[in-house]
């Protein structure tokens, strides 16, 4: 069930309106219900990778919570105990509860692998013994990707590595815990949510509120502008230009057109997602995390990634960034580095390499094709290039005498980061690598200023009307983010509004997307791109 | 204990002022490189061990509160 299915919408005011009839206490047993409701209709086989993460979280968490109140009970025992003997205790209870940790999230990796990179990994190897001559082959795996494991795999993990630090107590309830992997509006596209965040918020008691309301309602419509006015009104020219059949007939420029729609669809449709997520979430007085943050104001790649999919790059930070920086390999091949070349150069080795392991799993985290792994690779070496050359870059300002405070300098930053990750978008969506690199080519050799007349041509051309209306509709959004990003919180302005202007701003943005939106047969929209990672 | 703390911060960027600053990690002055780099630093300077539970925001979002933090680890140790 699409998010911007009118199915949804009818299921939604079902769930909302019974969320605020049903006694208090449970609440959260209602939202259990639905979002198991909600994941079944995708599918029954799917519900039980659901299911069995969710058991082996538990179990794991339980486990590890058990071993650490061994721990400290020990230490009560005993108060005279010496410091000796409890740094004992406490390495023992740490070596044990490590051992669950590390076995919970390597069970996890192998279920995600399987499920999402095991046809990847057979075809690598199937055409390694191509070419070797072998005429044996391993025959694939059949096996449907259930909906969002990437999204509520990650959330387990991030679950067990906290219990495992001792950052919280574990769950008692397994159905609170079940709540907090299921939630159906998050599910679908994250965002990935923790626990002692999120994972209170659902199980807490809330009344209706008109703000909550309101504001959530407000956001839903946003996601559903972005959505379906803008991200699916591009989609089909953006599938035209990187289609394999049109590589020859396109001239470079056209393609560069076609990476600024993609960049525009990909962002409408992700965040315009998260926006319906939260908003549905908001609803019923859930607080979710931000997940998007006005991207495409970003002055740095590394300061994209603090805006784009927030909490994937939270997740990285926390469980991958930092315990591979503060890890002893690390610190000792700074050390090593600081006796031979100094200061300086013993910071900027671990920022150099860790950028490349956490932007290589972030490419695979978007699926299993050697595409995205060139997506991580160029994303890391700009990220971890930036830190390296910063000091050049300073000096080549003071040389060249640039204001860098200046508003002109900021302008410029943030169109070239723009154009940068342009072109690292161009890695996800083209057909494959090959036809990436060929796209990026010919985006630099191949030029013509009339590329409207080759969409013309070839009839992809969205026509008159349609683009008229895609070009304003981004320019609305252009003005929301830019009245955003100068600190102006859009929702509350409206909402001090004077009461018939408020309900005559609702109601032209609700006629704009139900007359410009596109649906499909039985007014359905199209899936969301995000749903499939 | 301070003074040194501040010496090092300035290392990483001198324009700040580290005395009435309370909000590095909120206001996004450092990144996580930064904060990296201050931990070895910090790990070298007081011979402490910072462990990733350590770095929240709160801990580390003024001169003063990283000073707290080294006092509480030297503590511990």
């Amino acid at each position: 069930m699409a998010l911007t299915s009118f199915y949804f919408l009818v299921f939604l005011a079902v769930v909302i309106v019974l969320y605020y009839l049903v006694p208090k206490k449970i609440q959260w047993v209602w939202l259990l219900i639905v979002s198991y409701a909600f994941y079944l209709y995708s599918g029954i086989g799917q519900v039980f990778f659901l299911l069995g993460t969710t058991i082996v979280t538990y179990g794991s968490g339980l486990l590890m919570q058990k071993r650490r109140d061994r721990y400290k009970a020990e230490l009560a025992s005993d108060p005279s105990m010496d410091r000796e003997k409890k740094q004992e205790l406490k390495k023992k209870a740490g070596k044990d509860i490590h051992k669950i940790q590390v076995l919970t999230v390597v069970l996890d990796l192998v279920v995600l692998a399987v499920v999402k990179y095991s046809g990847f990994a057979i075809s690598n190897i199937n055409s390694i013994l191509k070419s070797l001559g072998s005429e044996s082959a391993i025959p694939g795996l059949k096996i449907i990707v259930p909906l969002g494991i990437s999204f509520y795999t990650f959330m387990a993990m991030g679950y067990v590595i906290d219990i495992g630090r001792g950052k919280y107590e574990a769950e008692k309830n397994p159905a609170k815990l079940a709540l907090f992997l299921s939630f159906f509006p998050s599910i679908v596209q994250g965002p990935i949510s923790r626990y002692d965040d999120v994972g209170k918020k659902l199980v807490e008691q809330h009344k209706i509120n008109y703000e909550n309301l309101t504001y959530g309602a407000q956001l839903i419509m946003f996601g559903f502008f972005k959505k379906l006015v803008i991200a699916d009104r591009v989609a089909p020219v953006v599938t035209q230009i990187f289609s394999v059949k049109m590589f020859d007939k396109l001239s470079g420029t056209t393609m560069f057109f076609g990476m600024l729609c993609y960049a525009v669809q990909i962002y409408c449709d992700f965040s315009g997602g998260i926006d319906i997520t939260r908003g549905v979430a908001q609803m019923m007085g859930i607080e979710l995390p931000l997940n998007f943050e006005r991207p495409y104001f970003s002055t740095s790649v590394a300061e994209y990634w603090r805006r784009w999919h927030i909490t994937l790059g939270a997740w990285m930070r926390e469980y991958v960034f930092y315990p591979i920086m503060l890890s002893k390999p690390m610190s000792k091949l700074s050390k090593k580095v600081k006796e031979k070349h100094g200061q300086k150069a013993s910071k900027y080795v671990p920022s150099v390499i860790t950028p490349f392991i956490v932007f290589i799993l972030i490419g695979i985290w978007h699926g299993a094709n050697w595409r995205y792994v060139a997506f991580g690779l160029y994303n890391a070496v700009i990220v971890a290039g930036s830190v390296a050359l910063e000091p050049l870059f300073k000096k080549w300002a003071e040389k060249l005498h640039i204001k860098t405070d200046s508003k002109g300098w900021k302008v410029f930053k943030i169109i070239r980061t723009f154009l940068i990750l342009g072109i690292s978008k161009i890695l996800v969506k083209a057909a494959s690598l090959k036809m990436a690199i060929k796209t990026i080519f010919k985006i630099f050799t191949s030029f013509n200023l009339a590329f409207g007349s080759e969409m013309v041509k070839y009839g992809f051309d969205l026509g008159y009307k349609n683009n008229i209306v895609l070009g304003l509709a981004v320019l609305f959004l252009f003005i929301i983010s830019l009245l955003q990003e100068n600190g102006i919180k859009i929702r509350q302005s409206v909402g001090k509004w004077f009461i018939v202007f408020r309900w005559i701003a609702y109601f032209v943005l609700l006629i704009i997307i139900l007359v410009f939106g596109i649906y499909g047969p039985e007014y359905d929209a199209a899936n969301f791109i995000y749903q499939t990672y | 204990m301070l003074d040194r703390i501040i010496e090092i911060l300035q290392g990483i960027r001198d324009d700040i002022d580290y005395y009435s600053e309370d909000s590095l990690i909120d206001d996004g002055i450092f990144d996580s490189f930064d904060i990296v780099g201050l931990v070895s630093e910090l790990k070298d300077e007081f011979d402490i061990d910072i462990i990733i539970d350590d770095l929240t925001p709160a801990n580390f979002n003024s001169a003063e509160s990283i000073c707290a933090l080294v006092k509480k680890l030297q503590d511990e140790d």
